[in-house]
C-alpha cells in the first residue's frame, strides 16, 4: 500500500549534534542520532518521545532553524538541507591517508621518524627522577641519527625519494578532497534560504508549541497573519485583508479579530492564529511542533479538529510532533517513537497501539492515564530502563529492523527473532478471539 | 428550585445559532503604547517629572527671547555710566515679599559716606532726606565696618553720583537751585557752615559752606526700573537670558549626543548580538579596546587641538558614548532572537535585516527608551562638569557649567551673591532629577509583564 | 460538621480589579472537602479553579476583591490563631456546629495567615523550577521551611529533611541534600516542593496542576507519590488539573468549573460514568480514546473559547458553546443545583421536570458502556 505513493520529504541519516563548552568541558550533545523516515504524501506522520529526546530538534533542523550537522533532507525529490560533517570527516582522513603513504615514498624521512618514535615511546615510560636514563635515551636517538644520516650520504640509492609516487598518491588525494568540498559546496548553497530553495522551503511550514511566544507581542493579528506574504512581495493592503481575512475563517475567528493584539486572546485562539499565519502561504507540508501542549485538554480537541480538517481539505502532508501518544494516536497515519535522539520504533500508529514491541514504546503506553476510574485503578505503569533492558555488546549493536511489513523496531538481530516470533502469537490469539465473538 | 415563573417554552433545544466561529471581543483593542501610557499616568512622580521637564525645555527654548536685555541696547550711550550695573541680585517686583526676589543686598564699608541707604524709591524732593534714611541708625560692626541692607537697584542709581564736597558759595539760594552740568543731574546741598541772623535770615555778603553731592538718577535718564529676575553676572549680563542659553547649548549637546549614540549604538549592537558567533566576538574585542578609553584624556585632546565649539564637543561624546547603549541592545537581541516568534519569521523566509528590524527591535524599544532618557541626564552632568572645570570652554557661548564655574569665583558673600550660583544649580539638579524620575516610570510603564499589577 | 469536613467553602465569590473593568473570577463556588480524600477540581483556563485554591490560602493578588461568600477551615489548630481568640471572647466562636472549630479564612487577618500556610495549609505549584530558589541548595530550602514555621532546631531540621527527601522518593537523599534545584530533572524538583510542602505536616494539600509541565512518565511517578504520601499522612488533597485521565487517576470526588462556577460535583466514579451536565460531557468526549478506531472519527470539540468575565453572562455561561444541548432558557436564566444523588450535584436546566430528554454523545456513551463491560469482566476473573 506504500508503493505507490509519492514521498513528500525524505530524512537521511539526520545528525544534528550541539557542541557545548570548551577545551576539557567540551561535550558533544548529540540531540538527534542518525535519523532517517520518510513521510508520504497526504499523510501525517507522529514524531513522539518525551522531553530532551531530540523530536524539536528533528523538526526545526529539517526546517532549516538549526543548521545540520550530518545527513540529508529531500523535499519532493529535491534536496534542501544537510550537513557535511560526513564529508569534513572523509577529507581529513583522505589527507591523513595521503599523508602515511607519502610517508613510505620518502625512505629518510619514513626511518627518520621511526627513530624518533620509537624514542619518544620509550621516554614517556620512564619516570620522572630517571634522568641519568633519559639522558642516556637522548644520547642514543642521537646517535641513531646520525648513522641515518650518514648511511643515508654513503648509500643514496636506497633512500631514493619515489616522486612519480607521491605526485600520484597527491593527485588521487586532491581529486578526492575536490569531490569532497563540491559536495559541501552544494549543501552549502541548499542549505541558503534563497533562490529557488526559499520557493521550494515555501511549501515547508511550521506550527510552534507556545502561544505566547510564538506570536509576535508588538504585532497586529493582521500583521503577523500577513508576514509570509509581505516576504513573498505581496503588498497591496486589499489583497492582504483579503487573504488574512480568509485565513482567519478558516481556523475559526473573525475579522474583527484581525486588530487585536496577540496579549487579548486565549491559549487556543493564538494557536489558530499560528495555524492561521502558517497557512497563508499555502504550504504543503507543515511540521506541527507540539502545537497542542501547552493547551487545555478541551482546546486541544479543537485544534486536532481543526487540523484533521485541514489535512482532508488542502490534502497537507503534517508531521506531527507530539509527547502525548493518545492524541497522537488519534491524529497520526504512522508514528515514530524516539528515545535519546534515535528512532526506537515505527509503524502505523494501529500497530504501535495494539503491539507495541520495544521496551520503552511499552512503557510510555503503560503510563498514559484514561478517564475511566476503573481502568486507571487497574493500571500499572512500567518503567524502562536502558542499562537493563536489553544486551547490547560491541558487536551486537541495534539497528532499525522491520519485524513485520511496515513496522521497523530498534534491536539488534536476536531482538528481532524474539519480536517476530512475540508477534505472531499475538497474531494467532486476536485470530482466536474475532473467531469467538 | 427557584420561585419565578419558568416559561415552559423556554425548555427547548436552541439551534439557531452560529457555534462555528469565536465571537468578536467586546472590550477595546488596546495598544503597546496606549498601554504603556495608562501604567505610566498612574506613576505621580515620573508624571510631575515629565511636566517639570517639559516646562524646562520649554523654557530653554523660548527663555532668551522672553526677556531680552532691552535695558542696556536702549542706553548704551550711557554705557559707561551703566559700568557698576553689575552683581545685581534678582527683582521681580511682582514677587518681592520673597527675600529672594526683592532686589535688596547687604554692603559692608567701612566709610560710611560711601553707603547711601535707599530703601524707598526715588522721591527726588526730598531725596536729601531719604538719601542718608538708615544711616542715622547705622551703629559700626567691632572690626568699625557698618553693614547696611539696602535696595540694591537703587544703590546703584545713586552710587553713579559724585562723593560729596564742601564748597564756599555766597549764594545759597542757588546753591540750592543748581543742576548739573549735562542738565540732568541734580544737586543736593546741606548745610555745614551757614550764617543765618537771629530771625533766620541768611546774612548777607558771608560766605557759606555747605555740602554738595552731585547726582545723576538712572531712573530719570533712563524711563523705567529694570526687573532682572534672575540677576546680573559681575560682566553685566542678565542672568536669566544667559541661563536659559546655557541650558540650550547643554540641552542640544545632550540630546544630538544622545540621539547619535543611539542610533550607532543600536546598529552595532544589534549586528552584534543577532549575528553572536565570531561577529560577535570581534565586534566585542574592538568595544572593550574602545572603552578603556578615559574620556577626559580624549575631550583634552579634541579640545587642544581644534578648540572648544559646540561640534567638537559633541564628536567627543560620539566618540565612546555608544559602548553602552550597544550592550544594552545586544543583550536585548540576544534575550529576544530565540523566541519562537523570531524562528517563526525565519521559517517564513523573512531577511535578517526585517528580522531585526521588524520583530526583535519593537520589543526592545521599551528599554531602549528608558535608556535613552537615563542617558541624557549623565551627559548633561559630564558637560557640566568638564565645563565647570574649564575643560570645555566655549568661545562664544556658554553653558551651565562654565556659568557654575564663573560664579564660584565670585562668591565672597554667599548671602548677597548667592543667586548667581543658585539658579544654575537649580536647573541642573532638577533636570537630572526629573529625567532620572522620568526614566524611571517610563522603565515600568514599557514593561507590559507589569500589566494588571495594581 | 457531619462527616469530618476539614473545610467548607460557601458561595465564594471574587472579582479583580483590572484596567478593563472589574472581573468577575469565581461566581458563587461552593464545595466541601472532607479529610483523607482527594478533590479534584477541573476546568479550563480561566474557570477559577486556581482562584479559588489561591483564596483558600489567602494569596490572591492585590487587586482582587472579596466579594461575598465563606471559607471554613475546621480543625483543632484553629484555637492558636488570634482571630478566633477574638471570636470566642466576643462570643461568637465556632461558627461551624459540631466539636472541631472553625473558622472563616476570608476574615482572618495576614498573621493568622502565616501561622497556617506553609504548615496546615500547603500549596504547590506547577513550574517547579519557578517554585525553587535556583540559588539556594536544596536541603537548605527544606529546612528553611521546617524552622521558619515550627522553631525546629537545625540539626534536627536536617535530620527531618533528609527524612522527607527519602519519602518523597528522592534516592540518596544525603547526597542530594546540598545540591542545588539545576541539577535534578523537572520530576525530581517537583519531589522536592511535595516534600517542601509537607515538611510541617500539613493536613491540605493544595495542588495547582503540578504535573501539567511533565513527561507522561514523570506524571505517573509524581501522582503516585502524592498518592502515597495521602494514605501515610492521612492528608487531604485538593488536585486542579485540567486532563481527565490524571483526574480518574486519583480523585475521590470532582468538581468540574466553568466560568467561575461549578456545573457537576460527585464522586469520581458518578462523573465519569453516569456525568449529568454537557460540559462534562463535552469534557470527557474532548479526550481521543485509545481504543477507537481513528477513520472517519471526529474529535468532540467544545467550539468557541470560554467568555470574558467582565461581562459576566446573564444565562448559562457554558450555553453559546452549547450547541447540542442549549436550551432557550439557558440564555435566559442561570440554572441552579440539581439533586442527583447525595454526593452528586449538576447545575442545568437539563435536570429540570420540564426540559426535553436528551442523551449524552453516543462517542462518550459508548466508551462508558465498554469500561463497564470491562470492569465486569475484570471483576469475573
Amino acid at each position: 500500500m506504500t508503493e505507490n505513493r509519492v514521498k513528500a520529504l525524505e530524512v537521511k541519516n539526520l545528525k544534528q549534534h550541539f557542541k557545548v563548552g570548551s577545551g576539557k568541558n567540551k561535550l558533544v550533545v548529540k540531540a538527534v542520532d542518525d535519523v532517517s523516515f520518510d513521510i508520504y504524501e497526504g499523510e501525517v506522520f507522529g514524531l513522539v518521545g518525551e522531553s530532551g529526546c531530540g523530536k524539536t530538534t528533528t523538526g526545526r533542523t529539517i526546517i532549516k532553524l538549526y543548521d545540520a550537522t550530518d545527513g540529508e533532507v529531500y523535499f519532493k525529490g529535491a534536496r534542501v538541507g544537510g550537513g557535511f560533517e560526513t564529508l569534513k570527516g572523509n577529507i581529513k582522513a583522505a589527507k591523513k591517508e595521503a599523508k602515511e603513504a607519502i610517508l613510505e615514498c620518502k625512505p629518510f624521512l619514513k626511518k627518520q621518524v621511526e627513530i624518533k618514535q620509537k624514542y619518544k615511546a620509550e621516554r614517556k615510560l620512564l619516570k620522572k627522577e630517571d634522568a641519568e636514563r633519559k639522558q642516556e635515551l637522548i644520547e642514543k636517538e642521537r646517535q641513531e641519527l646520525a648513522e641515518l644520516k650518514a648511511d643515508s650520504e654513503a648509500r643514496p640509492d636506497q633512500y631514493q625519494v619515489d616522486n612519480e609516487k607521491i605526485a600520484k598518491i597527491e593527485a588521487k588525494r586532491d581529486e578526492f578532497i575536490a569531490k569532497q568540498k563540491d559536495a559541501i559546496k552544494g549543501l552549502k548553497h541548499d542549505n541558503a534560504f534563497k533562490g529557488e530553495t526559499y520557493e521550494i522551503m515555501k511549501k515547508i511550514q511550521m506550527i510552534f508549541q507556545d502561544p505566547i511566544s510564538s506570536l509576535n507581542p508588538r504585532m497586529t493579528v493582521r500583521e503577523i497573519i500577513a508576514e509570509g506574504l509581505r516576504i513573498s512581495g505581496v503588498n497591496d493592503p486589499d489583497e492582504i485583508d483579503r487573504k488574512v481575512f480568509e485565513a482567519l475563517d478558516v481556523v475559526g475567528l473573525v475579522p474583527e479579530h484581525s486588530f487585536r493584539y496577540p496579549h487579548e486572546f486565549s491559549g487556543g485562539q493564538r494557536q489558530r492564529i499560528g495555524i492561521a499565519r502558517a497557512l497563508v502561504v499555502n504550504p504543503e507540508l507543515l511540521i506541527a511542533d507540539e502545537p497542542i501542549s501547552a493547551l487545555d485538554v478541551s482546546i486541544q480537541a479543537q485544534i486536532i479538529n481543526l487540523l484533521k480538517e485541514l489535512q482532508k481539505k488542502l490534502n497537507l502532508t503534517i508531521l506531527f510532533i507530539a509527547h502525548d501518544l493518545s492524541v497522537v494516536k488519534f491524529f497520526s497515519d504512522r508514528i515514530a517513537v524516539m528515545y535519546f535522539g534515535k528512532i526506537v520504533e515505527l509503524a502505523e500508529s494501529e500497530t504501535i497501539f495494539r503491539h507495541p514491541m520495544h521496551p520503552y514504546t511499552r512503557s510510555l503506553l503503560s503510563a498514559i492515564p484514561q478517564p475511566d476510574p476503573f481502568y486507571e485503578r487497574r493500571r500499572k505503569r512500567f518503567m524502562y530502563n536502558p542499562a537493563t533492558a536489553h544486551n547490547y555488546t560491541p558487536d551486537n549493536q541495534p539497528s532499525l529492523i522491520e519485524v513485520e511489513p511496515g513496522h521497523y523496531v530498534s534491536a539488534s538481530e536476536e531482538e528481532a527473532v524474539r519480536y517476530r516470533q512475540e508477534i505472531k502469537e499475538l497474531e494467532v490469539k486476536a485470530a482466536a478471539k474475532t473467531k469467538k465473538e | 428550585m427557584s420561585e419565578k415563573k419558568l416559561d415552559k417554552s423556554l425548555f427547548k433545544l436552541a439551534t439557531d445559532r452560529d457555534y462555528s466561529h469565536d465571537a468578536a471581543f467586546e472590550t477595546k483593542p488596546i495598544g503597546y503604547y496606549k498601554d504603556a501610557w495608562l501604567r505610566f499616568k498612574k506613576n505621580k512622580a515620573s508624571l510631575v517629572a515629565a511636566i517639570i521637564l517639559l516646562i524646562l525645555i520649554f523654557m530653554a527654548i523660548i527663555g532668551p527671547f522672553i526677556k531680552p536685555d532691552n535695558f542696556r541696547k536702549n542706553h548704551v550711550l550711557h554705557a559707561q555710566r551703566l559700568v557698576s550695573y553689575t552683581e545685581l541680585p534678582p527683582y521681580v517686583k511682582a514677587l518681592d515679599w520673597i527675600p529672594l526676589f526683592n532686589g535688596k543686598r547687604t554692603i559692608v564699608s567701612s566709610n560710611l559716606a560711601t553707603l547711601r541707604a535707599l530703601d524707598d524709591p526715588v522721591n527726588i524732593e526730598k531725596y536729601g532726606k531719604i538719601l542718608y534714611t538708615d544711616l542715622d541708625k547705622v551703629e559700626p560692626a567691632a572690626d568699625g565696618t557698618y553693614k547696611v541692607t539696602v535696595q540694591f537697584y537703587n544703590y546703584v542709581n545713586y552710587q553713579l553720583s559724585r562723593s560729596p564736597m564742601s564748597i564756599n558759595t555766597t549764594d545759597l539760594k542757588a546753591a540750592y537751585e543748581a543742576q548739573g552740568n549735562d542738565g540732568i543731574g541734580r544737586i543736593v546741598t546741606r548745610e555745614e557752615r551757614v550764617f543765618r541772623n537771629p530771625d533766620g535770615s541768611l546774612v548777607e555778603g558771608q560766605t557759606h559752606r555747605v555740602v554738595v553731592e552731585y547726582f545723576v538718577f538712572l531712573d530719570e535718564v533712563f524711563d523705567y526700573q529694570p526687573e532682572y529676575w534672575f540677576g546680573v553676572n559681575n560682566n553685566g549680563y542678565d542672568w536669566f537670558t544667559l541661563m536659559w542659553s546655557g541650558a540650550r547649548v547643554s540641552l542640544i549637546v545632550a540630546f544630538v549626543v544622545a540621539i547619535v549614540n543611539i542610533i550607532i549604538g543600536v546598529i552595532v549592537g544589534s549586528i552584534s548580538g543577532y549575528y553572536g558567533g565570531n561577529v560577535d566576538l570581534i565586534i566585542q574585542r574592538l568595544v572593550e579596546i574602545l572603552a578603556g578609553i578615559p574620556f577626559l584624556a580624549l575631550i583634552s585632546l579634541l579640545v587642544l587641538r581644534w578648540g572648544s565649539s559646540v561640534g567638537v564637543i559633541i564628536i567627543a561624546f560620539v566618540l565612546t558614548g555608544w559602548l553602552g547603549i550597544q550592550g544594552i541592545t545586544r543583550t536585548q537581541f540576544y534575550r529576544y532572537k530565540g523566541r519562537e516568534y523570531v524562528l517563526a519569521a525565519r521559517t517564513l523566509g523573512a531577511s535578517d535585516f526585517r528580522i531585526m528590524s521588524k520583530h526583535i527591535l519593537p520589543n526592545a524599544i521599551g528599554t531602549l527608551i528608558t535608556s535613552f532618557v537615563l542617558y541624557v541626564p549623565s551627559v548633561i552632568f559630564t558637560e557640566s562638569t568638564y565645563s565647570y572645570l574649564g575643560i570645555i570652554n566655549y568661545t562664544n557661548t556658554t553653558s551651565v557649567g562654565r556659568m557654575l564655574a564663573d560664579s564660584q569665583a565670585r562668591l565672597r558673600d554667599i548671602t548677597s551673591l548667592g543667586f548667581l550660583i543658585l539658579f544654575p544649580g537649580i536647573f541642573v539638579s532638577l533636570l537630572m532629577l526629573s529625567f532620572n524620575l522620568f526614566g524611571n516610570g517610563l522603565r515600568d510603564a514599557f514593561n507590559p509583564s507589569l500589566r494588571g499589577v495594581e | 460538621m457531619k462527616k469530618d469536613n476539614v473545610l467548607e467553602v460557601k458561595n465564594l465569590n471574587v472579582s479583580f480589579r483590572t484596567q478593563q473593568g472589574i472581573l468577575k473570577a469565581v461566581r458563587g463556588v461552593e464545595f466541601e472537602l472532607r479529610r483523607g480524600e482527594t478533590l479534584a477540581i477541573v476546568g479550563e483556563s480561566g474557570s477559577g479553579k486556581s482562584v479559588t485554591s489561591r483564596a483558600i490560602i489567602g494569596i490572591l493578588a492585590g487587586n482582587a476583591i472579596h466579594d461575598a461568600g465563606s471559607i471554613y477551615y475546621y480543625s483543632d489548630d484553629v484555637k492558636n490563631l488570634k482571630k478566633y481568640q477574638e471570636l470566642r471572647e466576643t462570643g461568637n466562636a465556632n461558627e461551624g456546629k459540631g466539636e472541631t472549630p472553625a473558622i472563616d479564612l476570608m476574615t482572618i487577618p495576614e498573621e493568622d495567615f502565616h501561622k497556617l500556610r506553609g504548615t496546615k495549609i500547603s500549596m504547590i505549584f506547577q513550574d517547579p523550577m519557578s517554585s525553587l530558589n535556583p540559588i539556594m541548595r536544596v536541603g537548605k530550602q527544606i529546612t528553611e521551611a521546617l524552622y521558619l514555621k515550627m522553631g525546629v532546631s537545625k540539626e534536627e531540621a536536617k535530620v527531618r529533611a533528609i527524612e522527607l527527601m527519602r519519602e518523597v522518593g528522592i534516592p540518596e537523599p544525603e547526597k542530594r541534600y546540598t545540591q542545588y534545584p539545576f541539577q535534578f530533572s523537572g520530576g525530581m524538583r517537583q519531589r522536592i516542593v511535595i516534600a517542601i510542602a509537607l515538611a510541617n505536616n500539613a493536613e491540605i494539600l493544595i495542588c495547582d496542576e503540578p504535573t501539567t509541565a511533565l513527561d507522561v512518565t514523570t506524571q505517573g511517578q509524581i501522582l503516585e507519590t502524592i498518592q502515597r504520601l495521602k494514605v501515610e499522612r492521612n492528608l487531604s488533597v485538593i488536585f486542579i488539573t485540567h486532563d481527565l485521565g490524571v483526574v480518574a487517576n486519583i480523585a475521590d470526588r470532582v468538581a468540574v468549573m466553568y466560568a467561575g462556577k461549578i456545573v457537576e460535583i460527585g464522586t469520581a466514579d458518578e462523573i465519569f460514568y453516569n456525568p449529568k451536565h454537557p460540559y462534562t460531557w463535552a469534557l470527557l468526549s474532548a479526550m481521543p480514546d485509545l481504543e477507537f478506531d481513528k477513520e472517519g472519527q471526529q474529535l468532540f470539540v467544545i467550539p468557541g473559547t470560554p467568555p470574558d468575565l467582565h461581562f459576566p453572562p446573564v444565562g448559562d455561561a457554558f450555553a453559546p458553546r452549547n450547541h447540542k444541548y442549549a436550551l432557550d432558557i439557558d440564555f435566559v436564566e442561570q440554572p441552579p443545583m440539581f439533586k442527583i444523588s447525595d454526593t452528586h450535584f449538576s447545575a442545568t436546566w437539563l435536570l429540570h421536570e420540564n426540559a426535553p430528554k436528551v442523551e449524552m454523545p453516543n462517542v462518550l456513551k459508548a466508551r462508558i458502556e465498554r469500561s463497564l463491560k470491562k470492569e465486569k469482566e475484570a471483576g469475573r476473573k
